[in-house]
């Protein structure tokens, strides 16, 4: 009896958490709405690459970034970023997919809104299905999964942590990558990870958009 | 003894066709330089195109490690021959030429007299590898400047900190020296069959051409031997550039082409030797 009384509970309990938000729209607007605030950062990067048929050293870098899609990596030495979930701009997400609230789930003991994302265009196909996660509480992306149109599978799991105390930016994003196929006659790394650690964050500082300009890597 | 090393050096660097290897090598890896240079690195574009679909790439991965090691990769089926023109040369050439049986009337023995030869081909041998060495990192640093080095091998890619570089690549032309002196001693062997130095370097280039061949043929009936042929060591060299280094591995190509070295110095002894020196 008491779990019938206690699954009813959390049954109307997620779904007036779910009701603070209608939809999936919301929820990524109020992650834009976080995400404005932030005109520029800089950030110390340490990056681990450990995939398959690649060996590259431990990397050191410095990222900039500038709204709204302004994204410049410098390196002393050669370095190799994943292009999904460095910088993860709302807005484009909004653009390129439609997006559906599916529910909440717990992930690492935290509730997380379950988001759909379909692209919208098949003519830009950029993922079959893509799945994002985004932290109920402080509204954050928790967590992104994508299925390539490769048949890849691309999982990337963020820890956010308090910038200024105001701001949640990532501390360390884990991106994973598997695959069912093996092709070995094809240099695509078709499964591994990489581990990416962030520090030294600077925010607000007024980045110069001359910055960008030199040999940059901006965000497409 | 480095008196008759000395004489044997001033011989065989008295002649054109010990230049003939520098002055390709001088010739070839400029125009290589000047091609990579005027194409701007498309090629590791090409190579890396599928990774930059999946991670921002940064860094100078077009820099002079990277086309030193491209060179040493083109240029070790082809360094050989340059080398056979001259350690070929080094018995037959005296035979043809009619001094070899007026050498040895002096009061030295054959084996001093072969072992200054030998010494002098290997000299000759490590002074065109390291010309190639001087050339494709001096030029390449000085044109592309360094970087870390993006190390292609079959299907997988290994990038080397740059700070790594100069020891790998001391390590990568001790290498090539060792492989390149198994060759010279293979042509210094047929040297001392014949009486014409043309007869060796054909010779030579036709066993290496014959177990490259078999060396690289994934085919299982060969894969017994393949670890037992010189030419599977031919380009030891890349060892060196390998994320961890395999010193086992190492330890094994450089037994075996030592083991070679050894076998043919000592089989050119016993024939030279023996051999009836009529001319």
């Amino acid at each position: 009896m008491k779990k019938i009384v206690l699954f009813i509970y959390l049954f109307f309990y997620s779904q007036q958490l779910i009701s603070q938000f209608k939809d999936a729209e919301q929820i990524i607007d109020a992650i834009q709405i976080k995400y404005d605030e932030i005109k520029d950062y800089t950030a110390t990067i340490e990056a681990a690459v450990d995939l398959e048929r690649i060996k590259v050293p431990k990397m050191d870098v410095k990222i900039y970034f500038k709204q709204p899609d302004k994204f410049h990596i410098e390196s002393k030495n050669f370095a190799m970023i994943p292009r999904e979930g460095v910088v993860i701009n709302p807005a484009e997400l909004l653009n390129k997919f439609n997006a559906k609230l599916l529910g909440i789930e717990q992930l690492n003991s935290r509730p997380v809104y379950k988001i759909q994302l379909t692209p919208k265009s098949e003519q830009k196909l950029i993922s079959l299905e893509s799945y994002v996660y985004i932290d109920q509480e402080n509204i954050y992306i928790a967590k992104l999964e994508s299925t390539p149109s490769e048949g890849r599978t691309i999982v990337i799991n963020f820890s956010q942590s308090l910038v200024q105390n105001k701001y949640y930016l990532p501390s360390k994003i884990f991106v994973k990558f598997e695959n069912a196929e093996t092709n070995p006659s094809q240099r695509l790394p078709r499964s591994g990870s990489v581990t990416i650690s962030y520090k030294n964050y600077l925010l607000n500082t007024g980045l110069s958009d001359s910055l960008f300009t030199k040999k940059s890597n901006n965000l497409k | 003894m480095l008196l008759l090393i000395y004489f044997e050096l001033l011989k065989t660097f008295s002649k054109w066709r010990t230049y003939i290897g520098f002055i390709t090598v001088s010739v070839v890896i400029p125009v290589v330089m000047y091609a990579l240079y005027y194409e701007g690195g498309e090629f590791i574009n090409a190579q890396t195109r599928s990774i930059q679909k999946e991670f921002f790439m940064v860094g100078n991965l077009f820099n002079g490690w990277v086309i030193a090691q491209l060179i040493m990769n083109s240029l070790w089926v082809h360094i050989p021959f340059l080398i056979t023109l001259v350690a070929g040369d080094q018995l037959a050439g005296e035979a043809a030429s009619g001094t070899l049986r007026l050498s040895l009337i002096r009061p030295i023995s054959r084996s001093k007299f072969l072992f200054a030869k030998y010494f002098t081909t290997l000299i000759y041998t490590a002074l065109l590898v390291i010309v190639i060495a001087l050339l494709s990192l001096g030029l390449g640093l000085y044109f592309f400047g360094s970087g870390d080095l993006i190390a292609f091998a079959e299907n997988s890619i290994t990038i080397l900190h740059q700070d790594l570089l100069l020891n790998r690549f001391i390590l990568a032309y001790a290498l090539a020296i060792l492989s390149m002196s198994v060759v010279a001693s293979l042509a210094f062997l047929f040297s001392s069959f014949v009486e014409n130095a043309i007869g060796p370097i054909i010779a030579t280039m036709a066993v290496l051409v014959c177990l490259l061949v078999i060396s690289n043929l994934p085919v299982d009936l060969f894969e017994n031997y393949k670890p037992y042929l010189f030419t599977t060591y031919q380009n030891a060299w890349s060892l060196a550039f390998k994320d961890i280094l395999d010193w086992n591995e190492i330890s094994r190509a450089v037994t075996i082409m030592i083991s070679y070295l050894v076998g043919f110095y000592s089989l050119t002894l016993i024939i030279f030797i023996k051999k009836d020196i009529l001319t």
